[in-house]
């Protein structure tokens, strides 16, 4: 089977001054399978971020190579990027998940302004459904909990159907309570066949995923979970 | 890309800020306002004077007596062409059609009776009326009260040339003028300052100078008539009485003013060459440079008109520039201002799928909705502010409807114009960045 993600040596270096460099990726090397549920540790500054801007296709500048569901994304034009984070990945940020003073519904269905399918709002009514957060459809963004929030924006990441969910620090804003109800929430998600990569900084959120891969000073120190 | 998502994500982003939306666009709205409102008044005294001139008679011409300038030594040389001395680029035909509705009449006339002997013999195929006008600014007694009142001395032709119909009484005929009889028709309007609005003069007689004059005549009221006439019309403070009488109440030997009819509008223009031809040769003169008489149809004054309102219009379209201008900065302005404070955003949608061109509509059709609300308003604004200003100035606004599409399309392209760099500043933002951004 076609691994979701294959990162093959992958290393990014910023220039932060005239001359002097930051590596935040060093030679990483990832392979994550269909169904997989990965979440990746790590202290501010090990690279978490960047390596997420990479997986996410929000960054093509990068030695080594990546490959999503099998497609060498080095090959893509950026407008063929665009497409291709929009249908196959979904996000779900820390903060500024959703679009101020905009509804719900709108906010669910904001992918699909650029990449239109037929059964849209369906599938946007069958996720608010399972996110319980059907009655909250009218509701303006700025209407609605932290917990909320972080739904809507599951639903958001999930109504192209993408075979890989990138959460990144999700649970961060959060109270404890909600953050489990979320994590759960995800987890259901992972067992229905999307693949989950969640990064995070909190060892209680990253056991409920079936590998943990630690990151420190751009490199992987991975372990299986049990 | 949904379009209908698009109009609906912008226009809630414009309406999420509604004060500062509003703002954006005063300046758009009050330059296509004024724009309109300017426009709209400006057509209605141009139809009006068009009204007027038209109610004097397409196929009118005038010929007027007319100093020569160069042979007077305090009166200074006209300017001719354009440069310094001409800076509204006015030619020097038009500026003779300027003088001579602008001046008063010749204290000295230049036209004799040969003059207009001959003018009469020109073909009735080419001109088929011709009257004199004589004339005098005249203290006109009546019951021991002095009014200031124009006499003109003209003849029967004259109410023919300028279809004046009679209201009451009769009009004086050749007969009259050959006995040089002493008796005057009068406009309506002079018939009631000199007696009131309900009493009929006819039969009633008045003084000028120790001579008395029997009413023969009122004219009818002219409907239609504006203030933006010649003011020596029908409407005028004008007595009628025959040219004849005039000259011999006053021993004067010259005419200041004949008016002729051509036989048809199309004839005007060689009517009015044959008759310059006419009194060149009488004059001795070669060119009508140099004549001391003027000619000059209504569809001189019309040409006249055209060229002071294509001034007075491009001098509106200089005002809506700037105005658009400084609305078109202003919206740029805002729209920076949204762009940096919609950065995270514009990563978002990037991160969901959103290409550079995306972005790049977005926010240029926001600045166009701004603008075209701008536009639209504007319009509206213009229309109140035109009727409004129609209650002051006694004039009927004409609203054009090219003109209120063009507005709009003025606004939109300055929508799009100004819009450009904020939406391009937009779209190259790179989302890793956009996201990260406090």
């Amino acid at each position: 089977m076609t691994p979701v993600i294959e990162l093959k040596n992958v290393s990014k270096t910023y220039e932060i001054k005239k001359n002097k460099v930051t590596k935040a990726l060093q030679g990483v090397d990832l392979v994550v399978e269909p169904e997989d549920f990965v979440a990746i540790m790590g202290p501010s500054g090990s690279g978490k971020s960047t390596l997420l801007h990479i997986l996410g296709l929000l960054d093509r500048h990068f030695d080594g190579s990546y490959f999503l569901n099998g497609q060498d994304i080095k090959k893509l034009s950026k407008d063929e990027l665009a497409d291709l984070r929009g249908e196959e990945i979904g996000f779900v940020f820390q903060r500024f998940n959703l679009l101020k003073r905009t509804s719900v519904m709108d906010n669910i269905l904001l992918p699909t302004v650029y990449l239109p399918k037929k059964d849209d709002q369906k599938r946007a009514w069958e996720l608010m459904e399972k996110l319980g957060i059907k009655e909250l459809v009218d509701n303006k963004s700025n209407e609605i909990s932290g917990g909320e929030v972080q739904r809507v924006a599951i639903a958001r990441g999930l109504i192209m159907k993408p075979s890989l969910l990138l959460a990144d620090e999700s649970t961060g804003n959060i109270d404890t309570k909600t953050a489990h109800q979320i994590m759960e929430i995800l987890r259901q998600i992972n067992k229905e066949g999307t693949t989950i990569l969640l990064i995070t900084h909190e060892e209680e959120i990253a056991q409920y995923a079936d590998r943990i891969i630690r990151l420190r000073d751009g490199r992987f120190e991975e372990r299986e979970q049990s | 890309m949904k379009v209908s998502a698009l109009l609906k994500q912008s226009t809630s982003a414009l309406l999420a800020n509604k004060g500062r939306s509003f703002l954006t666009i005063l300046g758009i709205i009050i330059g296509i306002a004024a724009v309109i409102a300017l426009v709209a008044l400006s057509s209605g005294v141009s139809d009006n004077v068009a009204g007027n001139f038209s109610s004097l008679g397409a196929k009118k011409i005038t010929v007027n007596s007319m100093e020569i300038y160069a042979e007077e030594e305090d009166e200074p040389e006209p300017p001719s062409g354009g440069g310094a001395g001409n800076p509204l680029g006015i030619s020097s035909g038009e500026q003779n059609t300027m003088r001579q509705l602008f001046r008063g009449s010749n204290s000295d006339p230049t036209l004799t009776a040969a003059d207009l002997e001959d003018i009469q013999n020109i073909s009735s195929d080419l001109v088929t009326l011709v009257s004199p006008q004589v004339t005098n600014l005249s203290e006109v007694v009546v019951d021991g009260i002095q009014q200031k009142l124009n006499l003109q001395g003209v003849a029967p032709a004259y109410f023919a040339i300028e279809e004046s119909a009679i209201g009451s009484g009769q009009l004086f005929n050749q007969e009259a003028l050959d006995n040089n009889d002493q008796v005057a028709v009068l406009s309506p309007s002079s018939a009631s300052r000199l007696y009131g609005e309900e009493v009929d003069p006819v039969g009633r007689t008045f003084t000028v100078d120790e001579i008395d004059y029997q009413i023969i005549g009122v004219l009818a009221a002219e409907e239609g008539s504006g203030d933006f006439g010649p003011g020596r019309g029908r409407e005028g403070n004008d007595i009628y009485v025959p040219y004849t009488t005039l000259l011999a109440q006053y021993e004067l030997e010259n005419i200041s003013t004949i008016v002729a009819e051509a036989r048809s509008e199309e004839l005007v223009n060689e009517a009015s060459a044959q008759i310059e031809e006419v009194l060149l040769a009488n004059h001795g003169m070669a060119v009508l440079e140099d004549a001391d008489f003027s000619v000059f149809s209504s569809q001189d004054i019309l040409a006249m008109r055209d060229s002071t309102m294509g001034l007075f219009t491009n001098l509106l379209v200089g005002i809506a520039a700037i105005s658009l201008l400084v609305g078109g900065i202003g919206i740029m302005n805002i729209m920076l201002v949204s762009v940096t404070e919609r950065t995270q955003e514009i990563g978002l949608r990037k991160a969901v799928g959103a290409k550079t061109r995306h972005i790049l509509i977005q926010f240029l059709t926001e600045a166009v909705m701004l603008t075209l609300t701008g536009g639209i308003l504007g319009v509206v604004g213009g229309r109140i502010l035109a009727m409004v200003a129609s209650n002051f100035v006694s004039v009927s606004p004409v609203f054009d409807l090219a003109t209120i599409l063009l507005a709009v399309g003025v606004s939109v392209g300055v929508g799009i114009i100004f819009g450009l760099y904020p939406a391009f500043q937009a779209a190259r933002k790179d989302p890793v960045e956009a996201l990260r951004y406090e």
